[in-house]
């Protein structure tokens, strides 16, 4: 979603017809654990959504690092977040404290279909994989009639 | 026996005598002799109390704090719950209510859920 997610936030988001909610698919193993724990650890301190950013911004830079590295990758984008208590958010990721979460909404949502992604729920209406902000809208503007 | 007596008397006076001299001349001789200067007592009333400036010090680790009091420690949350008041470029975000990050009012008539990786 990230190329219309700022089209998606402008029109709807800000305007205040949508409520956008992100759920973790973890389909990329290790990779995928540990930039979800990096926007959790994040979260933890109010700054979900900057990760959220930073991270999507460097999916090169994640698909180029190794499993060992990665730990460390995310520290490094946590000090890119003005404001971020870098202590407690590389505690919060060296003690893993989220993934027992992120891995019980995971297994949840794969009881539910969710085994692929990106999935968007709009109004009860599933769309499977990427989607142009055309259907996106249309499908919003349906749900909000 | 009175010369005995005699004797101790001289002795006493000579000790006597001796003390008087070592006492007035301890000045004089350079011997230092501790100065003690009187404060004068101050009695602060309620009134005065009220007003007089707290007293600051400086703690072992540099940081000044009112007498009596000892330095806030830095408040780390620990899973800190975001309620609509914060604001991601304007946005007020939070958490949907199972638990998920949030972008947006929690009043828009639209959810919009993304299941999604960051890869």
């Amino acid at each position: 979603m990230l190329a219309i997610e700022p089209l998606i936030i402008e029109n709807y988001v800000h305007t205040g017809k949508v409520r956008l909610v992100f759920r973790d698919v973890l389909n990329h193993g290790e990779r995928s654990e540990r930039a979800s724990e990096a926007a959790a650890c994040a979260g933890n301190q109010g700054y979900f959504w900057e990760m959220h950013s930073v991270v999507f911004e460097s999916q090169d830079v994640v698909w180029g690092t190794s499993n060992d590295s990665l730990s460390d990758l995310m520290i490094q984008f946590g000090t890119q977040i003005d404001g971020l208590e870098i202590e407690t958010y590389r505690q919060c990721l060296e003690e893993r404290s989220t993934i027992e979460k992120l891995r019980a909404a995971d297994d949840e949502q794969r009881s539910r279909g969710i085994t692929s992604q990106p999935i968007f729920e709009i109004g009860g209406h599933r769309l499977f994989g990427l989607q142009s902000y055309d259907t996106m809208s249309a499908w919003i503007e349906e749900v909000l009639k | 026996m009175k010369f005995h007596r005699r004797i101790n008397r001289v002795g006493i006076f000579l000790n006597l005598l001796a003390l008087i001299l070592v006492s007035c001349s301890g000045k004089a001789a350079g011997i230092p002799t501790p100065a003690i200067e009187l404060q004068p007592t101050i009695t602060v009333t309620s009134t005065e109390r009220d007003i007089l400036p707290t007293e600051v010090r400086t703690n072992p680790d540099g940081i000044q704090t009112p007498e009596g009091t000892q330095p806030e420690p830095t408040k780390l949350p620990d899973e800190m719950t975001v309620e609509s008041g914060n604001f991601y470029n304007g946005i007020p975000h939070g958490y949907s209510e199972d638990g998920f990050p949030s972008l947006g009012s929690s009043e828009a008539p639209v959810t919009l859920i993304d299941y999604s990786d960051f890869l």
